[in-house]
């Protein structure tokens, strides 16, 4: 079948409030009772002028005395945007105080009304006017109207208190997951006019609020110096973080509405009418400690308080190996005790098997303030040889004594037979015991008392660079080792490359050799000089030892041409006047052959070029 | 003999220099380890009569000067204890980065996110594998693979040989485990961008301004992916999307 929804929302933002949206649906749909339910909800009624009010409860105070500043709107408390800060006089300390919205039925509609409470108190007296702002709506601008308080240097007896509330803690200095007793005190007029509350709110962060009351009356109590008709709620709240807290309450008045049952005393009227003006407390310090550790086999549970374990009761004390027993434990205190977590069964024990425990009906005792509640754990006998049910441990925390409180559950003395059992019997529970019954959900690890596994850093030993260059360096360094004997292969493969290397070399210094000989106006060194050039640039083309060479092989370098030209010429000269300047005694001073210089440097850079 | 006296000198000098270097650094060390200690069995005193913050300190001073597993795993009960369950999450986490396989670390882990209802990370394929080996062994097993690789090709050039199968074989397992050890690295590389949400109910804003619009409020405890700062914000990705964070509200497992 399909199925079509159509969902008109008359403000986007009220959707919050879970009841603002109308539904126009199919005929399908009308046969859904969950959409039978919400079409038959009140509309909440969104299109009314919205219209605010603000006022200073009471108008008149004396220094130092508390005045409560109220705005209230019918609006939805999810569309209404305030300013950061309100402007408060010089002389006048402004405190934010409780905020929330109800939706009471008027007619047959929830008429919206957003209310939020600030605390005023006057240090000097004198007339202060808290001035009209803006506050937004439904995304429309609306005018939070002014305002005026008279502060006063004595207060008149006859002049009625701010409307609140007043919030007593049973504790206030306690511990994580206690419970603590929460008093809400409303004090009605002078005259005993009373109104209920509805929607009692506790404020605070790290704690939470019980939502309904333990018990809600009306009784003539003292509050603030004054005894007059007071409605009462008691209930309680848990700290769930430790630290300093404050905790704060606040609720709405109900007229002559309570939710759930009330005991009245006393003369009193109720308030006619529905007004519902939010009251709010002043808050409470809270001193809140963490809970000791303790080991998570010594069965505690989180329960803190105060409680009695009677003797447990085993249904029989006279069994029969493999069968069922129930052992009942009552525990008996105050009414914190109805949400004990039982202690969990032991896991393993020697000699039984321990189921987990289930609540159970506890026996009948006389009339008493305790609440009893009871749990039975089923055991059954794996083994002859047991004389007595396991302990099972058990633990609470009492805060008075800021201890844990050992409340074992003793054992039960027990007479175990195997009688009627198969021949096997020994070996099958062996085996069913075999079987791994550990519990594999999760824990919180105990403390460790040792280090453990080390680092140096928690960053990565490879994002440190220290050892990239350990590895890379050596790994750089072989490569190196490689190629060098990569290279020292080559030249062994090929010599003439070694042998031009050295006449370059050889032939750079010869050349030096032979300008020095030019400097220093040596002839018979530059002959020879030079010579030995010749002989040293043309000894790798052969090749041979330098010295071994002649003008001829130097001659036979160049071609044709050059042989018969300046080149051959030059080169002859030059080998001529080195024999003469070595053999002949009279051509030891003959002609220098400076002037051959410029050729013959050309000649060896020719000859150096062809290396 | 002037000059070998000199010679001798030196020597000396060096030698003497060298000693009392290396006695420094073992008297650091050891000071660092003595520090580490100390605070170590503080933070257990502490945490043995219930005084989670004095704990808290203590551990976390012994793992800033020797990042370990117990003191992390401590830090986090401590943290645990004082209600801050995004700081005792990272601790754990912190734990598992040094043992990854440390069971104490994991089963706090599960029961702290089972309670709190947070997810584990989800990590990606090449950062799974590289939560296999501690962190450290990865780097040993990249240079090794590196090593033999570049032994096994080069060595019998150099001393002139001929390469045998052996050598062959030898340098081809040497890549392998190069090779597969890269994914790992790389994962390790991402981890360290891993991180989580400290405070609870921490507004994830759209951008990185006081007054920006807020998409989600995220739990602590809460995994997400550190992707850039920007003063006072860090630009992070979780599995709600993609947002800015306050600083102090979020921490990685490996500081930067």
């Amino acid at each position: 079948m399909r199925r079509t929804l159509q969902l008109n929302f008359r403000r986007a933002g009220p959707l919050i409030a879970g009841s603002c949206f109308v539904f126009t649906t199919t005929f399908a749909q009308r046969s859904d009772p969950t959409m039978q339910l919400l079409l038959s909800q009140p509309p909440v009624d969104t299109d009314s002028p919205v219209v605010v009010t603000a006022v200073i409860d009471p108008p008149v105070v004396a220094v130092g005395d508390l005045a409560v500043y109220r705005i209230s709107l019918n609006a939805l408390e999810a569309s209404v945007r305030w300013p950061p800060e309100l402007y408060s006089p010089p002389g006048l300390t402004m405190k934010p105080g409780g905020s929330g919205q109800i939706l009471p039925l008027i007619g047959n509609v929830q008429r919206p009304i957003t209310a939020r409470n600030f605390h005023l108190r006057a240090a000097r007296p004198g007339f202060y006017t808290l001035p009209a702002f803006e506050i937004e709506a439904y995304g429309k601008r609306v005018v939070v109207p002014e305002a005026q308080l008279e502060v006063v240097g004595a207060k008149s007896p006859a002049q009625e208190p701010a409307r609140r509330l007043y919030l007593r803690l049973g504790r206030t200095n306690v511990f994580v997951g206690e419970t603590i007793t929460a008093t809400v005190l409303a004090p009605g007029t002078s005259s005993n006019v009373v109104s209920g509350l509805s929607q009692i709110q506790f404020n605070g962060g790290g704690m939470h609020g019980a939502k309904s009351p333990s018990r809600q009356l009306v009784e003539p109590r003292e509050v603030n110096g004054r005894r007059v008709s007071t409605v009462i709620y008691e209930s309680s709240v848990v700290p769930i973080s430790p630290g300093n807290l404050e905790v704060s309450v606040q609720g709405f008045t109900a007229g002559m509405f309570f939710s759930g049952p009330v005991v009245l005393q006393g003369q009193l009227t109720f308030q006619g009418g529905t007004e519902n003006l939010l009251l709010d407390s002043e808050p409470v310090p809270l001193q809140v400690q963490a809970l000791p550790s303790i080991n998570e086999g010594q069965g505690f549970t989180g329960f803190i308080g105060t409680l009695g374990v009677d003797p447990p009761q085993l249904s029989t004390n006279s069994l029969r190996v493999g069968d069922a027993v129930r052992l009942l434990v009552t525990i008996r205190g105050d009414p914190s005790v109805g949400r004990l977590i039982p202690p969990p069964a032991p896991v393993r024990v020697e000699g039984w098997q321990v189921f987990p425990p289930s609540p159970a009906e506890p026996p009948s005792r006389p009339p008493s303030t305790n609440v009893v509640v009871a749990f039975a754990y089923t055991l059954i006998a794996t083994s002859e040889e047991i004389k007595h049910t396991p302990a099972i441990p058990f633990h609470i925390f009492d805060p008075i004594r800021a201890a844990y409180v050992d409340l074992t559950i003793p054992p039960v003395p027990v007479q175990a037979s195997a009688e009627g059992l198969p021949t096997n019997w020994v070996a099958e529970i062996a085996a069913l015991e075999a079987d791994e019954r550990v519990d594999k959900r999760p824990r919180l690890n105990e403390l460790t008392h040792a280090p453990g596994k080390t680092l140096a850093s928690l960053q990565p030993l490879q994002a440190s660079p220290n050892f990239l260059l350990v590895q890379f360096g050596p790994v750089a360094g072989l490569l190196a080792w490689w190629g060098w004997a990569r290279r020292q292969r080559y030249l062994a493969a090929h010599p003439e490359i070694l042998r031009r290397r050295h006449a370059r070399r050889a032939l750079r210094h010869e050349r030096r050799v032979l300008h020095g000989a030019v400097a220093r106006n040596d002839p018979a060194g530059f002959a020879r000089s030079a010579v030995a050039a010749l002989q040293i640039a043309s000894a790798p083309h052969y090749p041979a030892e330098p010295r071994a060479l002649v003008c001829g092989d130097v001659l036979g370098l160049f071609d044709e041409r050059q042989q018969r030209g300046q080149t051959g010429d030059t080169i002859r000269r030059v080998f001529a006047q080195c024999d003469a300047t070595d053999f002949s005694a009279s051509h030891r001073n003959g002609n220098p052959l400076f002037e051959l210089k410029v050729e013959l440097d050309r000649i060896l850079k020719q000859m150096e070029a062809r290396l | 003999m002037k000059g070998s006296g000199q010679l001798l000198h030196t020597v000396h000098f060096w030698r003497l220099t060298v000693i009392c270097s290396l006695a420094l650094l073992a008297s650091q060390l050891m000071a660092v380890a003595a520090t580490t200690n100390v605070s170590f069995a503080r933070g257990i005193a502490a945490y043995e009569v219930g005084q989670f913050a004095a704990a808290t300190r203590e551990f976390r001073n012994s793992a800033t000067n020797q990042p370990a597993t117990g003191a992390y795993l401590n830090l986090g009960l401590s943290e645990w204890r004082r209600g801050r369950a995004g700081a005792a999450v990272r601790a754990w986490e912190q734990a598992l980065w040094i043992s990854p396989r440390d069971s104490a670390a994991r089963n706090s882990l599960a029961y702290a996110r089972r309670l709190m209802d947070v997810e584990a990370a989800n990590l990606r394929w090449y950062e799974r594998v590289s939560v296999w080996l501690p962190i450290n062994a990865w780097g040993w097993i990249t240079a090794a693979g590196l090593w033999l690789t570049v032994a096994a090709v080069l060595l019998p050039d150099i001393f002139g040989r001929r390469r045998s199968t052996a050598t062959q074989a030898l340098a081809a397992f040497g890549l392998m485990v190069l090779l597969l050890s890269l994914p790992a690295q790389f994962g390790i590389r991402t981890r360290q961008q891993l991180g989580f949400v400290l405070q609870r109910e921490s507004p994830l804003h759209l951008t990185p301004t006081v007054d920006s619009e807020v998409t989600v409020k995220l739990p602590a405890g809460e995994p997400a992916r550190w992707l850039r700062t920007r003063g006072h914000y860090v630009l992070v990705k979780t599995s709600q999307g993609e947002g800015w964070l306050e600083v102090e509200r979020f921490g990685l497992i490996v500081p930067r």
